[in-house]
């Protein structure tokens, strides 16, 4: 005889809801960091949450449901950008743009602007235009630890890449945002449009870490 | 550690991945040195501005209500599943104000429930006709278990017949009722193992009304061509006595 499962269902839809609707904000924030559209945000969130919903049985009570529904989340996106017509531009190609543009980044210049108070007065507006300005995955790396507060395991784990990547996605994408926010605020000191140019100091204070794939150890 | 060991370990620092000795050298060196300690000071700062305005973005109303009424139709019965909310909350109404409480949802029929559709359409001869007596000394010599007639006769209700058979493997007596010209009937099984206590559900299959409910320690399914208004009627009779 089958196995009878007397409410089964309701069961696991009340722990759906106990374990998963709390991160339904920090789903939507990630969808939206994503779609960078408020609309496909909306409907890649209920598309996720209802996947999530049928295969709830296949997630390990006590493991890190956030992270689940992260990747769940990320794949459903990709393989809607996949089936349509959208153009996804290569790791490889965006990380050869964006060393020209971070060539002449200072991480001790930004914070010695005439004034850096400026940046902690940052509009949400401001901040999010210079984070949606970034690569796909260097912004999903950057919210993911900046904003949710996600350890670089849980990073790599939703990502699908190992923690050096991971690593090196949030130092670039930390140092790009930056970068264009101290430019739509207009704090970037004279000659600081880096991109073109060649000379100038090109390492970046910061830049051993540029490849990124280094361990943690000292 | 000098300002440029220090400056790789930056983010590190900041994300909490380092190890503890690590950190410890890295703080040791911020204490001394300024320079370092306004970088790591101003990139906290700028990073809790980062935090604090991002996280202000709240999924919409519109969305949160739209997973939540996904979850309410998970919850319901599969066949209000498709109902609009205000039907099924209409529904539930009626079948609560006659002591009905619908609490389960079943991920599909539970065999026997789906077995005692197909006996219901079915209708092969029952093995004894009649009311109660006839039914009776029948089954006390061919009942798989210790039954108990499901409903008393009386409101347009009355025992014509019952059979014993096995639904999709469970042992069950369905008994054949007849409410003013048309047929119902209740298949009587033995709860599954483990589970003590089945939750009253109703259902709608292949054009049947079906209702699954406990009752002294057997579980009933009535299968009908019945609104569910009177399967309600009839159910409550079962469970006041």
């Amino acid at each position: 005889m089958a196995p009878w499962s007397f409410g089964r269902r309701a069961r696991e839809t009340n722990r759906f809801e106990i374990e998963a609707m709390p991160h339904l904000d920090a789903a939507y924030r990630f969808a939206l960091s994503m779609t960078r559209d408020a609309a496909e945000a909306d409907d890649l969130v209920q598309e996720t949450f209802l996947k999530a919903l049928r295969s709830f049985d296949t997630f390990t009570e006590g493991t890190n449901c956030k992270a689940w529904l992260f990747r769940i989340l990320r794949n459903t996106w990709i393989n809607r950008l996949r089936s349509g017509s959208r153009e996804v531009t290569s790791d490889e190609a965006m990380e050869a743009i964006q060393d020209a543009s971070l060539a002449g980044w200072d991480d001790r210049a930004f914070y010695r602007t005439p004034d850096e108070s400026a940046v902690l007065r940052a509009t949400r507006d401001e901040i999010q235009s210079a984070l949606q300005s970034l690569p796909p995955d260097f912004r999903q790396a950057v919210v993911l630890s900046d904003v949710e507060g996600m350890s670089y395991k849980e990073i790599a784990d939703v990502m699908g890449t190992p923690i050096g990547t991971v690593m090196s996605r949030l130092y670039r994408g930390r140092r790009l945002m930056r970068r264009r926010l101290a430019r739509a605020l207009g704090l970037e000191e004279a000659g600081g449009d880096a991109d073109a140019e060649a000379g100038g100091e090109v390492v970046p204070l910061f830049g051993v870490r540029a490849k990124g794939e280094a361990g943690h150890g000292l | 550690m000098d300002c440029d060991v220090l400056s790789r370990y930056l983010d590190l620092y900041l994300d909490g991945e380092l190890a503890i000795e690590e950190r410890s050298e890295v703080e040791a060196h911020v204490r001394t040195c300024g320079a370092c300690r306004a970088v790591v000071t101003a990139e906290a700062r700028f990073r809790a501005v980062l935090r604090q305005q991002l996280l202000s973005v709240r999924a919409p109303g519109s969305l949160r209500e739209q997973v939540r009424e996904r979850l309410a139709a998970r919850r319901r019965p599969v066949a209000m599943a498709w109902m609009p909310p205000l039907a099924y909350a209409a529904a539930v109404a009626a079948v609560a104000v006659l002591g009905y409480v619908v609490i389960a949802t079943y991920p599909k029929a539970p065999d026997p429930v789906a077995g005692a559709v197909a006996a219901h359409v079915a209708a092969s001869g029952p093995e004894v006709s009649g009311g109660r007596d006839q039914v009776e000394s029948f089954l006390r010599t061919h009942a798989p278990f210790s039954y108990r007639l499901p409903l008393q006769d009386g409101e347009g209700i009355r025992l014509v017949g019952a059979r014993v058979t096995r639904l999709n493997g469970v042992p069950a007596v369905v008994y054949q009722y007849d409410a003013g010209g048309r047929r119902f009937t209740v298949a009587q099984y033995q709860p599954p193992e483990g589970v003590d206590e089945v939750p009253p559900h109703m259902d709608h299959q292949d054009g049947y009304t079906v209702a699954t409910y406990p009752d002294r320690g057997l579980v009933q399914t009535l299968v009908g061509d019945l609104p569910d208004g009177e399967v309600s009627r009839i159910v409550p009779a079962v469970w006041t006595r």
